[in-house]
């Protein structure tokens, strides 16, 4: 079938290294946690090294029903590729470009390619208003995620575990060392998500938010 | 055993020692919604009232780092907003994972309306 292809292209910078980002890309459980607003249900249907093959439902923004993708995900170098085909057959093409910047911030490229039916170009500033209520909504919340992330990395915060001078009572110390966040995908999973997926549960409506 | 009524303890401020506690909110402010969360000399305090009782937990959940406290409690559970790991307001247990209790934070004074903690204990 004869298609066109919308592209929509996004640049951000973040105050922290780019391998904090792609943790936060890597990280399937955090979209019924974190992005619970826009997310039903996520699963792992299969994943090694940075290739994942996933289920997600989402609600995405102005469209008045759930959709849901079947995407693939995977790492070429510094550039993360992400192809979606969703409910109604639209194939979504991602590439998320990392680049560090110098004092542990970090360039991000988010370029999305819809390839739609000729017809639908009509509807290209439709798509462009869905795609960008998406991109700013999950960028909003994903945003202090990774923040907060570097954040207690460099009070020595590990995984499963925590900070030591918090578990055990003891004196913070007066200076942390420098820690490199170096990422490599897969993420440790601990729900359900490489099973039969996980949804949301039941929590208070009540929002206090971040005190970064 | 801090309640909100000690609030009324008259004791000056002066008898606060200050190597050992730390300001940490007024409780004008926790009663506002009955949790806050604070950074305190690189400690992330979830700071709530449960059962007439102020209690104070880490907000930095063992999993991933996430906020615990980002929203309200709810039937007795703080559940972290990154990855729904869920913990109790009585003790900070976790229920989700329960070789990674959060820790407490035992010794909170009330005074002239004032909380401190003793991050030590």
């Amino acid at each position: 079938m004869k298609t066109v292809t919308l592209t929509l292209k996004y640049v951000r910078e973040m105050d922290c290294p780019k391998d904090v980002v792609i943790w936060n890309y890597y990280d399937h459980e955090h979209l019924v946690g974190t992005h619970y607003k826009y997310y039903r249900e996520a699963r792992i249907l299969a994943e090694k090294d940075s290739w994942a093959l996933l289920y997600r439902k989402m609600k995405m923004p102005l469209l008045p029903f759930c959709n849901s993708t079947l995407a693939c995900q995977w790492m070429e170098g510094d550039v993360m590729h992400v192809v979606h085909r969703d409910l109604m057959g639209f194939l979504l093409e991602m590439e998320v470009h990392f680049e560090d910047l110098p004092n542990d911030r970090s360039n991000i490229t988010v370029i999305y390619n819809i390839a739609v039916h000729p017809f639908l170009k009509l509807f290209e500033k439709y798509f462009q208003m869905v795609f960008e209520r998406w991109y700013e909504g999950t960028w909003e919340e994903d945003e202090p995620m990774r923040l907060r992330r570097w954040r207690v990395h460099k009070l020595g915060f590990k995984d499963f575990i925590g900070i030591d001078y918090v578990n055990k009572k003891k004196e913070a110390p007066k200076e942390f060392p420098e820690r490199e966040y170096v990422f490599k995908p897969p993420v440790a999973a601990f729900s359900g998500i490489k099973g039969e997926g996980i949804g949301r549960p039941s929590i208070s409506p009540i929002e206090l938010g971040y005190n970064e | 055993m801090i309640t909100t009524k000690d609030t009324k303890n008259t004791a000056n401020d002066a008898s606060i020692d200050t190597n050992v506690y730390t300001f940490l909110a007024t409780v004008q402010e926790l009663e506002k919604d009955g949790q806050l969360t604070r950074w305190v000399e690189n400690h992330d305090i979830l700071l709530y009232i449960w059962e007439g009782q102020i209690k104070a937990i880490s907000n930095i959940c063992r999993h991933f780092g996430g906020p615990v406290g980002y929203r309200k409690h709810k039937d007795g559970k703080f559940t972290c907003l990154w990855h729904n790991w869920q913990f109790s307001c009585d003790d900070g247990a976790c229920e989700t994972n329960p070789g990674t209790p959060l820790r407490q934070y035992t010794d909170l004074v009330v005074q002239n309306g004032c909380i401190y903690i003793n991050l030590l204990a």
